[in-house]
């Protein structure tokens, strides 16, 4: 630089600056703080109806160098307003004003060089009647003139505007608005030239507060405010159409809300939360973005903190929006492109529109949503601790793989937009003991929702797979539910294998237990809340279980299979009000084995088929009812030392179950229909068994009706009908089996018979005593008559043996009754009488047997009834000696020993014998009597009449007088004889052609006999009138002998015709 | 004279035996009563009458039992009887379960406190004692 104009620029510089301090020195010394506080205060007072007072007013030149301000220090307006909190309006430390006022002047533009203000009070009050105290400029006269409109100027230029400690309070009680800001700075600086704007703001507030509502009633909110950072730019065409960006960093906002009692509403706290919104474009198109990013924060609602230290721990930032989207505020509508929300880990990805509420129209949604992987487990730990107290106990984790889905429609008070979304999880479990009593993992799912919030919509599930592993089981479904936030309707197809032991514990109430594996594939339909009730009345489903190693414990029922086909439907496909079966199964089975233990009954049933159906067993209460057809091909069955196999077996009927109840048939109930075809059992003592050809029979409680029984045992065949009751009581050893049975046979091998049914009902122990007892070898194996039954046969027999007799036509009645067997006067015919036999039969003990008999013989030829009955000639040794038909009665009993001896002093008979037209056979005997009675030769040896009365006792047969009429002759004889064959007889002659009454006596052992004459003592026995006392006497006990005889006869069997 | 002796000495002896004939012997019910044995044969006596069911459920009267222990027969499970005494004259009718009635009849020849003789139809006498 040349040196000339080197010091022409210095001189011009100093000169410059000398005009400049002039000038200033000239302004300072015209303009001074007195002199301009002056002016600025009567200019105020003429502006302003109330008390303002500019403490000092000075020309700034340095502090708003390059341009000329004010600087104002204290500043006071006062207007007191009855009810405000102060007079003072405001007051301000500090001011100081840099404007262009010029520009303002001449073209009308605002451009602030510079506003600050410092240390800012303000008092604010608006009365009930709206009487403000910032009403302080004097009413507009001008009445008349129409106000203009506003209009924004053509430019504006904030260059800095800054207020620093402003505190202040607004009590509107007008309007039911109060606030409060103490602290407030801010930082503004902007612009406005030809429609386009810039701002840059930046507010702290140490505390802002709001009470909204009138009356002071509802709630306070304090916000306080570290730094928020306004940067802001655009251009507006009109008041419809502008486009611009806009950014707001805040950091550190603390909010409070809290109730008129004080206690806290909400509260949070974020720190260094940085919001970035920028748009661009017009107001109906505008294009932006926002982005928010809040690192941490607190967030308390009624006490309840939301962002939880499990939430505070996260790495990552606490809340996260990323949000580009488009605006049209014409519509008030925006638009979402892949806008994303983070809650530290968990996002939700966002798009489509949503279009904000307007006059008559609520929020419109059309949105899509989806989601990043979600972990269940530990979204659930950042939740609140009040919204998982439900989980307590529980144990619950998945992978949301996806959740996404459409939100399509109007939200309002009464309006939500419909939710199509999908779920896929996976990975999941579940624990929770106290409602589902399993370890539930590998939960995975692909559920899609239909769902329509809105009041009277409809909401749907579709489960398009569901799979779980629940302990050692797994289950799948697929299906749909229905109005899931109302009725909740399954309608599923479920699979399961399951380990049927671990149902136990859903069945506790149920004494049953199950072993066994079983593939389910079931159709169900129900209302869910009927599913997790297990309310069998309400859940429809049908399908199959296949049951492998099928092992059941129900109370003391134990069933096996090694596979069991279940066919399964609920509701039953029959009900009847008898069992109210709620479900129904076909099952079959190759092999079935039940067994009860208790009973000691087993069975073996193969090719089973059983149409079953099953009361409401899993409600408590209910008790197990089974309606049944069961259908087996074969069956083994054993019941103590019974055995029963049979080729077919068809059941049908229910049973009840009574777990009160001791006996079986009592805890079973059972109506039954029963037919087996080709049935042998096999009983103990007989190695023969029972064939059965048919046995049918229905059995009702209380009553068993044998409709057909028909039984090869031996050479024996045996037909059976009739009923059998009590069956239940008698188990219980509570009541006699009873039973009426019509028994018809061919040919029955009554011994063999007998042997079948000893015993039966005598406990073997109560034997075996009675066996020690008495010294009652064991080859000694009498009958023992059954005991605790009252049966009833009503027997028709062709052809029986029976204690070495062969017997014809055998009919009657045989009763055995708790220890005694009757043959009630069974009557028969032979070829030798007219018959009629009651036998009966005790067995008390084993070494004290009771046979009696009562025995009627009419019109019987007296060759064959010795023949028949032999030891009647050893009580009537003369009845030999007869020929002809006689009636005989005979009531005969003794007790025998185990060998069926009898007990002698036991023995008692009693026989009478009437005969007409008899002949006297030739014998030695005979002859020796008649020689010794002196009849002639020529006597015919006929009799007229015969009436023997004969008794048995103490070993002794003693027979009663009786006469023989004989030709000319008439004959009394009587006597007795020991069992020993030693005679003491003596015979009378009471009529003959001799002039002499004879009498012989006969003694001596057979046959060796003694015949001497003896005494006569008979003359007067038949004659009444000339009886003596012991005559009468004797007569009297011959006529009741002879009648406690005869009255037992049957008048059928009177009038029985012999066969021929 | 011979003849006319032996007429004397008969009619005679005639006399004494009429007049040798004891008074018939009447015994006392009251001792009658109770248990009475002889062998291995009890009998005993009732005051009062039971029911005695047949085998048709009918029922007679029965005021006594006999049983035997040697046939192992107790008297839990004696045999019914209907007995009656008319001055000597014992009739015992064992009632048989079947319906029969076998009667016995016997003279009371003595009959104490502990003993008792009985004699049937045939002149057979038997002695019990009272237990």
């Amino acid at each position: 630089m040349p040196k000339w104009l080197k010091a022409t620029l210095i001189s011009l510089g100093g000169l410059l600056g000398l005009v400049v301090i002039v000038l200033a020195v000239v302004c300072w010394l015209v303009f001074t703080p007195s002199k301009l506080t002056g002016i600025v205060n009567k200019v105020a007072k003429e502006v302003v109806t109330c008390d303002v007072n500019f403490e000092r007013v000075s020309l700034s030149l340095f502090k708003t160098f390059p341009y000329a301000g004010l600087d104002v220090h204290n500043v006071a307006l006062v207007n007191p307003v009855e009810g405000a909190p102060s007079d003072t309006v405001a007051h301000i430390d500090d001011l100081i004003l840099a404007i262009n006022a010029k520009q303002f002047v001449s073209h009308g533009d605002i451009v602030v060089k510079q506003l600050l203000l410092e240390g800012t009070r303000a008092n604010i009050y608006v009365s009930d009647a709206g009487v403000a105290n910032y009403d302080i400029l004097p009413p507009d006269d001008d009445t008349t003139s129409e106000s203009k409109p506003f209009k924004l100027p053509d430019y504006i230029d904030i260059e800095k505007v800054k207020i620093s400690h402003l505190n202040a309070c607004f009590n509107d009680y007008q309007h039911g608005l109060f606030a409060e800001v103490n602290d407030f700075g801010a930082t503004v600086k902007g612009g406005w030239q030809d429609a386009k704007a810039n701002l840059d703001a930046e507010i702290k507030s140490k505390e802002l507060s709001f009470v909204t509502a009138d009356s002071m009633q509802n709630e306070k909110m304090t916000v306080s405010l570290s730094s928020l950072k306004l940067n802001a730019g655009g251009k507006m065409k009109d008041t419809s159409s502008a486009n611009g960006k806009l950014k707001l960093n805040v950091t550190d906002i603390v909010l409070h809300t809290c109730d008129t009692a004080g206690a806290e509403v909400l509260s949070t706290s974020f720190d260094k939360l940085n919001v970035t919104a920028s748009a661009s474009g017009w107001l109906n198109d505008m294009k932006g973005s926002l982005k928010v990013k809040l690192p941490k924060g607190e967030v308390s609602v009624g006490g309840v903190d939301y962002v939880t230290d499990a939430l505070k721990a996260k790495q990552s930032d606490l809340v996260s929006i990323e949000a580009p989207f488009r605006l049209n505020l014409d519509e008030k509508k925006v638009s979402l492109t892949d806008a994303e929300v983070s809650l530290c880990e968990w996002a939700l990805t966002l798009n489509g529109d949503v279009t904000m509420p307007a006059e008559e129209r609520p929020t419109e949604m059309d949105l899509t949503f989806a989601t990043n992987r979600w972990d269940v487990g530990e979204l659930l730990k950042v939740l609140p601790a009040k919204f998982t107290k439900w989980k307590k106990g529980m144990d619950l984790d998945a992978d949301l793989q996806l959740l996404d889905g459409k939100v399509i429609g109007q939200l309002g008070d009464s309006l939500m937009p419909k939710v199509d979304a999908r779920v896929e999880l996976r990975n999941g479990k579940f624990y929770y003991p106290k409602a589902v009593p399993y370890h539930i993992n590998n939960i995975a799912g692909d559920v899609v929702a239909d769902l329509d919030l809105s009041k009277g919509g409809v909401s749907n599930v579709k489960i398009e797979q569901f799979d779980a592993d629940v302990d050692k089981n797994h289950i799948s479904a697929k299906g749909r539910l229905t109005d899931l936030m109302g009725r909740q309707d399954l309608d599923a197809d479920v699979k399961a294998r399951l380990n049927i032991s671990d149902l136990e514990p859903l069945l506790d109430s149920v004494p049953v237990d199950v072993q066994g594996n079983a593939n389910i594939a079931v159709h169900v339909r129900a209302l869910l809340k009927n599913l997790t009730d297990l309310d069998l009345t309400k859940i429809k489903a049908d399908g199959s279980v296949v049951v492998d190693k099928l092992d059941v414990v129900y109370d003391t029922i134990h069933a096996t299979s090694p596979r069991l086909v279940v066919d399964l439907k609920i509701p039953a496909a029959r009900r009847t009000a008898k069992v109210g079966e709620v479900m129904s199964a076909k099952i079959t089975s190759q092999v079935l084995n039940v067994e009860m233990p208790n009973q000691k009954i087993d069975a073996s049933l193969s090719d089973v088929g059983i149409d079953v159906g099953l009361s409401n067993v899993l409600q408590k209460g209910t008790p197990l009812a089974v309606a049944f057809d069961v259908e087996s091909a074969a069956i083994k069955a054993s019941m103590d030392t019974i055995n029963l196999n049979t080729n077919s077996l068809a059941i049908g009927g229910s049973i009840k179950y009574d777990s009160t109840k001791q006996n079986i048939l009592k805890k079973l109930n059972p109506d039954l229909n029963i037919e087996l075809r080709n049935a042998r059992l096999k009983l103990p003592g007989s190695n023969e068994p029972l064939v059965m050809p048919v046995f049918r029979f229905d059995y009702r409680p209380e009553i068993c009706q044998v409709k057909e029984l028909d039984i090869h045992f031996g050479m024996s065949d045996y037909h059976l009908d009739g009923s059998v009751s009590g069956l239940e009581d008698w188990l219980s050893h509570e009541a006699m089996l009873k039973g009426t049975l019509n028994f018809n046979s061919n040919y029955t091998d009554l011994d063999q018979l007998l042997d079948l049914i000893s015993g039966i009902g005598v406990e073997k122990d109560t034997l075996e005593r009675q066996r020690q007892e008495d010294h009652v070898a064991k080859e000694a194996n009498p009958f023992i008559v059954p005991k605790d039954v009252d049966f009833r046969l009503n027997t028709r027999i062709n052809h029986t043996s029976a204690f070495g007799n062969e017997l014809s036509s055998v009919a009657g009645g045989i009763t055995i009754k708790d220890g005694t067997m009757i043959c009630d006067q069974i009557g028969f015919v032979c070829k030798a009488a007219k018959m009629q036999l009651t036998a009966v039969y005790k067995s008390p003990r084993v070494n004290h047997l009771f046979l009696g008999f009562d025995f009627h013989l009419l019109d019987i030829q007296i060759a064959e009834l010795i023949d028949m009955i032999p030891y009647i000639d050893t009580i009537v040794p003369m009845l030999a000696s007869f020929d002809g038909n006689a009636d005989f009665h005979l009531a005969a009993e003794t007790y025998l020993n185990a060998y069926y001896k009898p007990k002698m002093s036991t023995l008692l008979g009693a026989a009478a014998i009437t005969g007409k037209d008899l002949v006297v056979l030739d014998s030695k005997t005979f002859d020796q009597i008649a020689k010794l009675l002196m009849f002639k030769k020529s006597t015919v040896n006929k009799i007229d009449t015969l009436d023997v009365e004969i008794t048995v006792f103490d070993r002794q047969a003693e027979v009663y007088p009786f006469v023989i009429t004989m030709d000319k002759y008439r004959v009394c004889a009587s006597g007795r004889h020991n069992l020993d064959n030693a005679y003491d007889y003596h015979i009378e002659l009471l009529k003959s052609p001799l002039p002499t009454r004879l009498a012989v006596d006969i003694n001596g052992v057979m046959p060796k006999l003694n015949f001497k004459l003896g005494k006569v003592k008979y003359a007067d026995l038949y004659k009444p009138e000339k009886q003596n006392a012991v005559e009468q006497r004797t007569m009297a006990l011959k006529n009741m002998i002879r009648q406690s005889l005869e009255r037992n006869v049957k008048e059928e069997t009177r009038n029985a015709k012999r066969f021929d | 004279m011979k003849r006319f002796k032996f007429l004397v000495v008969i009619g005679f002896a005639a006399l004494l035996t009429v007049s040798c004939v004891k008074p018939k012997f009447t015994p006392d019910q009251e001792l009658l009563y109770g248990t009475w044995v002889s062998g291995d044969t009890h009998y005993r006596f009732d005051r009062s009458y039971r029911l005695y069911e047949l085998f048709d459920s009918s029922e007679v009267r029965v005021n006594g039992a006999y049983w035997n222990p040697a046939d192992d027969v107790s008297e839990e499970e004696a045999q019914a009887i209907l007995w009656s005494l008319d001055e000597a004259d014992l009739t015992i009718v064992k009632q048989m379960y079947m319906g029969g009635k076998v009667p016995n009849t016997y003279t009371v020849t003595a009959l104490t406190n502990t003993t008792m003789t009985l004699k049937d139809n045939y002149n057979t006498t038997k002695t019990y004692t009272k237990i």
